[in-house]
């Protein structure tokens, strides 16, 4: 864009004629004066940073992101809310099983279940399983309520209207050293 | 596509569009930053620096002004940076601007001097101004800026522009005179004159 003194742009300080002729001479030597201009080596230094400031962005993202694929964080999060539901289920009180009796093992009986049954002393021999202990007991619908003591004494309740039967039941077992009331 | 336009693509990250502009004022740049820094080299330097400034900041363009304009513009203050990195005092040239002495060479005819001078002659005369009116002169001379548009690119009253462009028009007869051997002392510039 070059215009001449004698073609003004805008507002432009007032010349006589003869001195816009010379000022016209001037800048048609201006630009004879002025040296080639390499074009393309200019734009390669431009291009040339404009390339590393590049490469400086991707190196930052790539240490900012520690090299991990773009779904690293997606898989992290989904594998920290599993681990969180997991914990909740295994952990923390479940609400949703509040109706839910839980009847210990040992808890001892209400007042009236215990006064319709009858309490037993039994023995079992030293090598008698646990298993066999419960094999023996659930025909009867014995419940465990104390032991075994030191002697090796369990006490077990059953039924008071079988109580006679199951008493006889245990006699026959051969894993039963003895039964008493 | 105007440079609007590619400014706008330019501030999207499209290297392809500061090529385009660097074809359209690349040129114009160099030219300018030359007169100020009056070496081709540093010339370079500067309109690189300012095409790189360019796309950094094309999503700054406010269109307030031309494309070419604020090119110019960035190009200035690279060109500034690199004359005070040489110890160059631009604030210095600007009181010398403001409080010069110069004795008007009078009444050279214009057509005369027209005739006679050198492209040698005014690029010689062009660099021996002081930063500030060479630079005011240029924008006026060969990017046919108004006195508006330099004052705003130089950022300073359009009166300021108005006053350079005169003390450097001044100083420029004067050096083109006694280049041609017709100072006003001698005899041969008094029969010119």
């Amino acid at each position: 864009m070059t215009n001449t003194p004698s073609q003004p742009t805008g507002e432009r300080p007032s010349a006589s004629p003869g001195e816009i002729q010379w000022l016209d001479r001037i800048r048609q030597q201006l630009e004879v004066a002025a040296p080639p201009f390499d074009h393309e080596r200019n734009w390669q230094r431009v291009a040339a940073r404009i390339d590393a400031e590049r490469e400086w962005d991707r190196a930052q993202n790539r240490r900012s992101q520690g090299r991990r694929p773009w779904w690293w964080a997606l898989m992290a999060y989904g594998m920290g809310a599993a681990t969180a539901a997991i914990l909740m289920t295994v952990v923390a009180p479940e609400p949703w099983r509040a109706d839910t009796a839980v009847v210990p093992l040992g808890a001892e009986e209400s007042t009236a279940k215990a006064a319709a049954r009858v309490r037993l002393q039994v023995v079992f021999s030293d090598q008698a399983t646990l298993a066999q202990v419960r094999a023996a007991l659930s025909p009867i619908d014995a419940e465990i309520v104390a032991g075994p003591g030191r002697l090796g004494v369990w006490t077990i309740a059953v039924p008071a209207s079988s109580a006679d039967e199951a008493e006889k039941v245990l006699r026959a077992l051969p894993i039963v050293e003895s039964v008493s009331r | 596509m105007d440079d609007h336009a590619i400014v706008a693509a330019c501030a999207k990250g499209d290297s392809h569009a500061l090529r385009s502009l660097h074809e359209r004022h690349a040129r114009a740049a160099y030219t300018f930053a030359l007169r100020l820094l009056g070496n081709p080299a540093d010339a370079d330097d500067a309109v690189a620096e300012a095409f790189y400034e360019v796309w950094r900041s094309a999503s700054k363009f406010a269109n307030r002004s031309s494309v070419r304009t604020w090119i110019l513009g960035i190009v200035r203050h690279k060109a500034l940076d690199l004359l005070r990195a040489r110890g160059a005092r631009a604030e210095e040239a600007i009181e010398d601007a403001l409080t010069d002495t110069l004795v008007d060479p009078g009444p050279t005819p214009f057509e005369w001097l027209a005739e006679h001078q050198t492209w040698e002659m005014v690029d010689r005369c062009m660099q021996a101004l002081p930063v500030p009116q060479r630079e005011s002169l240029h924008l006026f001379l060969l990017e046919g800026l108004s006195l508006q548009q330099i004052a705003q690119l130089q950022g300073v009253p359009d009166n300021t522009v108005a006053t350079r462009i005169h003390h450097a028009k001044r100083k420029l007869k004067l050096c083109l005179t006694e280049a041609l051997g017709l100072k006003k002392a001698s005899p041969k510039a008094d029969s010119v004159l």
